[in-house]
């Protein structure tokens, strides 16, 4: 089947004989085979990846800590979850992305290493804009808080009782039963907010006011008609995408096996 | 003197331990109501009168729907009577020494086996080496040795309620509460367990009470028979039984008393 896309891909291109349309298969591998050369002097395929990639990192770790932690202490107690609960349903469901401009009216363009009391640190950290971090937070923040809150209220009752019964406290129900119970659906959660996070990252960097990334470079590209560029960056982004999904169910697989087979 | 006798007949004979048994649990006129959704109360347990003495298997049988579980959940007080009184002996701790077995679910899915046998032991902060020790004596005793790595969803049904049975032995309770543990096996795996739980409280004399809606499972294990009849539920007899072990089904003392009780049931479902 890909083989068959390709050739058909080939064969439209040499038809078309239109590069800044669709350029040539073979045009695109030479340039996945140059992923350090430099394009429009906005950085290499390579630096761009890696720039989005530390910021989602970044990013995806703060909204997984704080949406698990946070998701716990609401799932658990039940006013908690009562009181958050309408302010939370407004949020949600609003686009990470629409949160950007205020982000950026809010955080300026400081940097990681602007927090720090740090000028300029001449590492990729410049690169690191809070506003940017705040909405990929924003975009992972939400499926996390979600996936724990339902994992943790929802655990069966049955093991809870059996917990009581075996002369659990509370403190041990909750860390012995309400956590593992938990766990599927909180990894559930990390892989769907870990997805977000990438897609909400691309979104920030094509919009006005960004300076790197790799969905920057796309657009860059795009204005100046370099499609073989274009493509090749909705490869690599298509390809990060399912190497980060993937990454999450070989983890689910190893720690929760257990789950979907319950008797 | 004449109390004692009259309490000697009562519980029965069949064993030679001394008959005065101290009671462990005594329910007083207890009820229990519940609230549908129309706001419709419904009594589920009335007037429910109860001595359960130490060491005993006593059987409770009803038809579906009579209370069976509530009068578990109210002795193991997960849930609070609505009337009377429910008194423990001064001995029995409650959080610490009753066990549950629940038809489902009585395991806990990502653990295996000794995991689960050891987790009543793992809840007291036992040494990991001593809880591991007694669990894999138990999983032996209930028939699942070679299994203590074995995850629940790898087990059978019957499989699973062994396991479940050593998880509450494991604690040593004075009172284990069973809510029809066999109820999803099919018939030659009820037996088999039968079997076993009369062979383990032979051994351990752990105080038992057994829900089941199997007449003949009730008259298998028990020393004494408690038939619930139907809503509300009041205690309709309280049979004592000393047929000699090992029962015999087909026996007529056997079948006399599966009648006697079928009819109770049966009768009272007719009239509701």
């Amino acid at each position: 089947m890909p083989l068959v896309l390709l050739i058909a891909w080939q064969l439209a291109a040499m038809r078309l004989d239109a590069p800044w349309l669709l350029p040539l298969p073979s045009r695109i591998l030479e340039q996945f085979c140059h992923p350090l050369r430099s394009h429009f002097s906005s950085g290499s395929l390579a630096s761009n990846t890696i720039i989005s990639l530390l910021r989602v990192s970044i990013g995806f770790t703060l909204a997984a800590v704080v949406g698990v932690c946070f998701g716990l202490f609401a799932g658990s107690i039940k006013p908690v979850r009562n009181l958050f609960e309408p302010i939370l349903e407004i949020l949600r469901p609003l686009c990470p992305i629409a949160w950007l401009p205020f982000a950026i009216a809010v955080f300026k363009l400081k940097t990681l290493p602007n927090l720090l009391g740090i000028e300029y640190s001449r590492t990729i950290f410049d690169q690191v804009q809070l506003g940017m971090i705040f909405v990929i937070f924003i975009g992972g923040f939400f499926p996390v808080f979600i996936n724990t809150v339902d994992g943790v209220s929802g655990v069966r009752q049955n093991l809870i009782l059996l917990g009581k019964t075996l002369g659990a406290s509370k403190v041990q129900i909750f860390v012995r039963i309400h956590l593992p119970a938990a766990m599927p659906q909180i990894l559930t959660g990390l892989r769907q907010g870990l997805g977000l996070c990438w897609f909400v990252i691309i979104a920030a960097e094509m919009m006005v006011g960004a300076d790197s990334g790799i969905g920057y470079l796309l657009m860059y590209a795009a204005d100046n008609s370099a499609m073989d560029v274009v493509i090749v960056c909705m490869l690599i982004i298509g390809a990060v995408g399912a190497a980060m999904n993937h990454l999450m169910r070989r983890c689910m697989h190893r720690y929760v096996s257990w789950k979907g087979k319950e008797f | 003197m004449e109390r004692k006798r009259i309490l000697a007949v009562n519980t029965g004979t069949h064993t030679s331990k001394p008959n005065i048994h101290p009671s462990i649990i005594r329910l007083e006129h207890v009820g229990k109501d519940f609230t549908t959704e129309s706001g419709k109360r419904i009594a589920v347990l009335d007037d429910i009168n109860l001595d359960i003495k130490t060491g005993q298997l006593v059987t409770v049988v009803g038809a579906t729907g009579t209370g069976k579980t509530t009068l578990l959940n109210l002795i193991a007080s997960i849930c609070k009577a609505d009337q009377g009184r429910i008194t423990l002996n001064k001995t029995l701790n409650i959080c610490n020494e009753i066990a549950y077995v629940f038809q489902h679910y009585t395991l806990l899915p990502w653990q295996n086996v000794l995991k689960n046998v050891a987790f009543g032991l793992q809840l007291r902060k036992i040494p990991i080496r001593q809880r591991n020790d007694d669990a894999m004596k138990l999983i032996d005793k209930v028939g699942l040795a070679g299994f203590e790595k074995a995850y629940p969803h790898e087990l059978s049904g019957g499989m699973r309620q062994r396991a479940a049975i050593a998880q509450a032995l494991a604690i040593k309770p004075k009172l284990l509460l069973m809510d029809e543990p066999f109820g999803s096996l099919d018939d030659t795996t009820r037996t088999e367990l039968q079997r076993m739980l009369i062979d383990l409280h032979r051994q351990t004399q752990t105080t038992t009470i057994f829900v089941t809606h199997n007449i003949d499972e009730a008259i298998i294990l028990a020393d004494r028979i408690v038939v619930l009849a139907q809503r509300p539920a009041v205690i309709q007899q309280d049979i004592t039984i000393d047929l000699p072990r090992p029962r015999n089904r087909t026996s007529r003392q056997f079948t006399d008393i599966y009648l006697k009780i079928r009819n109770m049931i049966t009768t009272k479902e007719v009239i509701e």
